[in-house]
């Protein structure tokens, strides 16, 4: 097939895809976006096939046989965690207008420019060896095609004679075109979208066709396929995992780097992340990516194995796809391969250089210009053309820098061996990237570290021994180790020897990085800034859709911020942002005087989209007074934090109190009732009380009455003694319920110091008559010095006039005893007074019953007592107010002893 | 998506991390073909459609709630 066919082809496929994003971006322009949606979405993840797809794993395939899968396997086993992992990044992404990974990582530890640079530099380093076996791929696809020789694998071929070096250059046109025709605040390009989901579902097909007939049509199937490979020792090795020569660390090591490649590597970041319309998308993504997958590699090994059966090493196996159609004359089947793998080629070059571009301008051009101060101040310059061309300059330097390592280094390696280069390069980013948005402690110290030190093993032990040997540097290092020391040999680094050196670097240079990542930031402080981005990255579900949170308060004139937003986004641009802003805050702006705060924050979120974080950053500092970060200002922000807390612990306590107030209210009514229910029951015993002696009263009133004619005059006197006991006995029972009455709720008012030997001898001295008319024998013990108790002797005369009478009541009527003593117990501090009797006394189950209201011991031979029941009850009430208490010793049969015992005063 | 989604996911994930990695890979070792297929081929291309299943089982029940 002749050259010019094939690259007349390749325009007219370039060019439709130029007009298919061109028509996207119209249509997107007059607001009716094609592209968000969810399949579109999913079909423009697939950006991850590359030409190391389309050719490189069949190559693999046909070396190594199944050991190919990894690189597929590690996506798929990363899509179950998309929901929990990339729609953070995205949400976050959203929130903070980040425009690339480097921008990611950047703004996470506090919107560091340095940081930027340092990504920014892996990224570019890492990918340009990926890129450059794009540009391989499609040159030799067209020497395979032509039939012509490979051209990039001859040295004398000049440059300008070389398909390579047109088609980085054409790529690299097409890209610009593609990348930066607008400057667009979001970094979001519908139209390249369209064209990248166009690209994949063309790859796909592609293969699918040509997988589709070399196994059916060339052979009869799968089946026929693999019966043939069984025979041929050559190709059954192929079929055994255990003979494909790769051991199961680096099976994992493999899929590790492949899985932390579908979020960190530039160009996925881009289509996953910031080319993002909805988080939601993730969710179809999530099955329909592995799916898409699975069909691009279900045709990889039929198509190695016939390869390597029919053509062996006559031919480069990475170009098999082209060359086994070839081989039996399908033209057509093989120009078709050829364009799935140009469109797989093409859409990694474009989207990869994009992104890098918009890293370089935003982390390492623009900082730089911002620090000469050249686009700083210079009043305007349309630095939104000026942005796009450093945009311009970043692609083509990238693609000649891919070119010039395709010159020097990849022509004599295997795509999939120079991919995984890049891989490893990539998975560098993972603790700063992925560790950030889980751990807040994380420092940009500790980012720092880690990315520098897992760069610097990666480099030792990956691309240094390829570019040595390419003849660049003296070799003896590879095997003497650096500077003759043997522990630092790149491929068997402090002596681990026995590992692929994929897997070797991967290990090695990931386990630097993470205990970098880990120890420098544990010993480290983050500022400021990076702990409020620290909080927004981590707890982000927590701020979405509020982007009102800024801790320090910074002042700009409105006319300097409009004039920086001119001076980035145009005209058109500007104008339209102002009146969004004034439509959602419901204020104008006008010209003069200080922007708001929010003005200020909203034009350098939207900055961020055009120039990135760490930029915007440095544009608004040169127009904003932002007070330097006094600690003052920490302190108010931790002060608000302190608030908060103390408003949660003083909630707490509230709540407590409320609890313990319930409670309280509870118990009082509790005991409300109780009083109630006591008070009801002592109505009742009152008044049944009551009633005996007024029947009684009643019953002898009538006789007397009735019979006042025939009683005789002593039997008159006789009942009407009976009234005035009766009488008697009611009004001592009111007498008494008022003095309970009395001493339930009148507190005790001022007390007196009473010596007690005169009280009980004044008392006792008036009941001598009584007992003596009684004929009991009675005596008094008084203490040979007088104590002195405090109180009210009135009260106290009650108590000990009520004990007395009992004991006179309960004596027998012959030989009746009563003794009362007073002796004082200094150790206790107590005066007891004590009423012994030989009455029955009180049996031990009724000694503390006697004590309560209305009780009485009424027992068979001595039947009730006279009296209320209440007598003892008071007794013990007025005790108990005084301090002191009253108590019984007793034993049935043997009298009764009461004691009263009151503390003394000191 | 509530978290008993999110452990699902995981759980997922944990089940094809052990599929696709030694040891269980050894599974694949025995000589022999299925449906004329070796058993390698058979098994990683197998589970990774069972796999598929599962995400898309979980992509579908997830909108059940909401009709509720």
């Amino acid at each position: 097939m002749a050259l010019q066919w094939v690259l007349l082809i390749c325009l007219l496929y370039v060019g439709f895809l130029f007009l298919t994003a061109w028509w996207v971006d119209r249509r997107t322009g007059r607001g009716n976006n094609i592209v968000a949606n969810p399949y579109v979405y999913s079909l423009s993840l697939a950006v991850y096939c590359t030409a190391w797809t389309f050719f490189g794993s069949v190559g693999r395939a046909s070396v190594s046989g199944l050991s190919f899968l990894t690189t597929y396997l590690g996506p798929v086993l990363a899509v179950p965690l998309w929901w929990l992992v990339l729609r953070k990044m995205i949400l976050i992404s959203k929130q903070q207008r980040i425009t690339s990974i480097a921008d990611f990582i950047s703004a996470r530890y506090g919107k560091s420019t340095l940081l930027g640079v340092v990504v920014t530099l892996i990224a570019v380093l890492g990918i340009v060896p990926y890129i450059s076996i794009q540009l391989k791929a499609i040159a030799a696809g067209i020497d395979v095609l032509t039939g012509l020789p490979h051209a990039y694998r001859q040295a004398g071929v000049p440059v300008w004679q070389d398909v390579a070096f047109w088609s980085a250059v054409s790529l690299a046109l097409f890209t610009g075109l593609f990348g930066t025709r607008k400057l667009d605040p979001n970094e979001q390009h519908e139209g390249l979208t369209a064209a990248i989901a166009f690209e994949s579902m063309v790859k796909l097909l592609a293969f699918l066709i040509v997988g589709f007939f070399i196994t059916f049509h060339l052979y009869d199937g799968f089946g026929d396929v693999f019966a043939r490979a069984a025979v041929e020792p050559n190709t059954r090795r192929l079929l055994r995992l255990s003979d494909s020569g790769v051991t199961p660390f680096s099976w994992t090591m493999l899929m590790l780097l492949s899985g932390l490649a579908i979020f960190l590597l530039p160009r996925q970041f881009h289509m996953g992340v910031v080319e993002n319309t909805r988080p939601g998308h993730v969710r179809t993504a999530m099955w329909l990516f592995p799916l898409y997958l699975l069909l691009i590699n279900i045709f990889v090994m039929p198509i190695a194995l016939a390869g390597r059966l029919e053509l062996g090493d006559t031919v480069d196996p990475d170009t098999y796809v082209l060359s086994v159609p070839l081989a039996h004359g399908a033209r057509g089947i093989a120009l078709l391969a050829f364009m799935g793998g140009f469109s797989a080629a093409t859409s990694m070059v474009i989207v990869s250089t994009t992104a890098l571009s918009i890293m370089l301008s935003n982390h390492v051009v623009v900082p730089l210009l911002l620090r000469g101060s050249i686009l700083g101040r210079e009043p305007h310059v349309g630095a939104s053309a000026r942005l796009l061309d450093i945009r311009r300059v970043s692609i083509i330097g990238v693609l000649l820098l891919a070119y010039a390592y395709l010159r020097a280094v990849s022509g004599s390696y295997s795509l999939v061996s120079v991919g995984l280069t890049s891989f490893t390069a990539v998975a560098q980013f993972a603790p700063a990237a992925l560790g950030g948005m889980y751990w807040k402690r994380a420092t940009r110290a500790g980012a720092m570290a880690g990315l520098i030190t897992g760069f610097c093993i990666w480099a030792f032990t990956l691309p240094l021994p390829i570019i040595a040997d390419a003849g660049f540097l003296a070799r003896h290092f590879e095997t003497e180790g650096l500077l003759g020391c043997r522990l630092l040999r790149p491929h068997a680094l402090f002596g681990l020897e026995g590992l692929d050196p994929v897997g070797h670097s991967a290990f090695w240079s990931l386990l630097f990085n993470c205990l970098m990542y880990a120890c420098v930031s544990l010993w480290t402080r983050p500022n400021t800034l990076s702990i409020t981005q620290a909080d927004l990255f981590v707890n982000i579900y927590r701020y979405v859709g509020d982007s009102s949170f800024y801790p320090v308060d910074r002042r700009a004139a409105t006319k300097d911020v409009l004039q920086v937003l001119n001076r980035f986004l145009g005209d058109e641009r500007c104008l339209q942002l102002v009146q969004e802003f004034e439509r959602r805050h419901e204020k104008s702006l006008g010209q003069a005087g200080f922007a708001p705060a929010e003005f200020i924050r909203f034009a350098e979120t939207h900055l961020a989209g055009a120039i990135g974080s760490a930029s915007a950053r440095l544009v608004m500092e040169n127009i904003v007074q932002e007070e330097p970060i006094s600690s003052e200002q920490v302190m108010q922000v931790l002060e608000r934090t302190q608030e908060v807390l103390r408003y949660s612990k003083e909630l707490e306590w509230h709540s407590a109190q409320l609890e313990i107030a319930t409670k309280q209210l509870s118990n009082a009514n509790k005991r409300l009732k109780e009083l109630d229910q006591m008070k009801a029951e002592f109505i009742t015993t009152v008044t049944h009380e009551l009633r005996t002696p007024i029947t009684s009263i009643k019953a002898w009133s009538k006789i007397l009455l009735d019979y006042r004619d025939t009683l005789s005059e002593a039997q008159k006197v006789e009942y009407l003694q009976i009234l005035i006991t009766e009488s008697d006995r009611i009004a001592r029972l009111i007498n008494q319920v008022l003095d309970l009455e009395k001493l339930t709720y009148i507190q005790k008012t001022d007390n007196q110091p009473i010596p007690i030997g005169a009280l009980v001898q004044s008392v006792y001295t008036t009941m001598i008559p009584l007992m003596e008319g009684k004929g009991i024998e009675h005596r008094l013990l008084l203490p040979e010095n007088e104590v002195e108790v405090s109180g009210q002797s009135d009260q106290l005369k009650q108590i000990l006039l009520n004990l007395l009478s009992n004991a006179i009541k309960f004596v027998p009527a012959t030989g009746g005893a009563i003794t009362v003593a007073v002796h004082a117990d200094a150790e206790n501090r107590l005066a007891n007074v004590q009423v012994k009797d030989n009455g029955p006394g009180v049996p031990a189950a009724l000694q503390e019953h006697i004590f309560e209201k209305f009780t009485q011991v009424s027992t068979a031979e001595s039947g009730k007592p006279d009296g209320s029941g209440l007598g003892l009850h008071i007794s013990r009430l007025i005790a108990e107010q005084h301090g002191g208490t009253l108590r019984v010793n007793s034993r049935a049969g043997e009298g009764a002893e009461f004691v009263l015992a009151l503390p003394t005063m000191a | 998506m509530n978290d008993d989604q999110n452990a699902r996911l995981v759980v997922v994930f944990v089940v094809a991390a052990a599929l696709f990695n030694y040891p269980l890979l050894l599974l694949t070792e025995q000589e022999g073909t299925v449906w004329g297929a070796p058993r390698p081929v058979v098994y990683f291309f197998g589970m990774w459609a069972l796999m598929i299943a599962a995400l898309i089982l979980l992509n579908f029940r997830r909108k059940r709630p909401k009709k509720r």
